[in-house]
């Protein structure tokens, strides 16, 4: 089986399989949830939805940034979703769920279309002054920053569970 | 910058981390369940050496699990609670560190053969060894479903700590 064809898979090919993989997980994660769920706690030091999800839109603004695209995250927004940024409790000061739904997708779209157009881009060299650099290349950064991204993707399923099971509902 | 680094970087990053997520923990803590439908760590742990071992087939390096634990953490296998058959936990952390021990010294030999056509005379099913046409697609799709189920390995290592602590 091969979505590809008897095309050659370059690497835009391959970051942008794994773009549309991340961006479903994220997508099924939300489905019939409100804000009041993405705050719901797993037991320990886990992060919540709310807090994984603005996370995982820094971090996509750091690609975006990479390819001098338009990001969407303010700075207010990046002080409570960055790197080590504190837990998101009840109470705490963060970003209604829609507002990080529609980040997401922005900067979902704009990556995906960009993959599809400039492979030969990501041998250029890394630029500075972006919220997190990984790598010398875009190549290099952008690998880098999609397996911190499908980690992270990974962390929703267990926290939609928690949520279904809070409203009374099963998994599927 | 080659493919073989893409994924060279995506396998490296998962070991880092399941390794990170079984420290200091043992087989009863694998077994422990989050709310809801999740899938508790050992059958992650299995799932994702089953997936490597396919992987592995599919390149045509050594194969390291058994059709009898492969029969337990395939696609759509039962989950696994206290009392199921399950494959011991050091047994599946070693198998975390063989397959990827096969799988990233072969990326990081430049490797010819991405392009190559997967297996067709796999005995039994064994991850997606065989599904894809070519060894680039089969590790394209497998890296990112790899990196996904690692993630969910943290939530089920505070919970360990947590019962632990107990």
């Amino acid at each position: 089986m091969s979505e590809f064809g008897n095309m050659l898979m370059d690497i835009s090919q391959i970051f942008s399989l794994m773009l549309a993989r991340n961006q479903s997980g994220i997508e099924a994660s939300y489905v019939d949830l409100e804000h009041g769920e993405s705050i719901l706690q797993l037991p320990g030091h886990s992060n919540c939805m709310n807090w994984v999800l603005g996370h995982i839109a820094v971090y996509r603004d750091a690609l975006l940034g990479a390819i001098d695209k338009q990001t969407y995250m303010h700075n207010k927004e990046i002080g409570i979703y960055g790197y080590g940024s504190d837990p998101i409790i009840e109470g705490s000061a963060c970003a209604d769920l829609t507002r990080l739904i529609e980040a997401l997708n922005r900067g979902y779209s704009v990556l995906h279309e960009w993959l599809g157009e400039y492979p030969d881009y990501l041998d250029n060299v890394t630029p500075d002054g972006l919220i997190v650099r990984k790598g010398e290349t875009v190549g290099q950064h952008f690998a880098h920053l999609w397996v911190h991204e499908s980690i992270h993707v990974g962390e929703l399923s267990a926290l939609r569970e928690l949520a279904l099971v809070k409203l009374g509902k099963g998994w599927k | 910058m080659n493919r073989t680094e893409v994924f060279a970087i995506i396998f490296r990053r998962n070991q880092d981390a399941i390794l990170n997520a079984v420290d200091g923990l043992s087989h009863s803590e694998g077994l422990l369940q989050l709310p809801g439908e999740s899938n508790c760590m050992n059958w992650i742990l299995g799932h994702i050496a089953t997936y490597r071992d396919g992987m592995l087939a599919d390149i045509r390096l050594k194969e390291h699990m058994t059709e009898d634990e492969v029969s337990l953490y395939g696609s759509g296998s039962d989950p696994i609670t206290i009392g199921s058959p399950a494959v011991d936990f050091e047994r599946l952390i070693e198998l975390q560190k063989l397959t990827f021990d096969g799988l990233y010294v072969w990326l990081k030999s430049d490797p010819s053969g991405l392009e190559n056509e997967t297996r067709s005379d796999m005995p039994y099913k064994k991850g997606y060894a065989g599904y894809w046409d070519s060894v680039i697609e089969h590790l394209t799709q497998m890296t990112g479903h790899e990196s996904i189920h690692v993630g969910e390995l943290s939530a089920l290592r505070e919970l360990a700590l947590v019962s632990m602590a107990d």
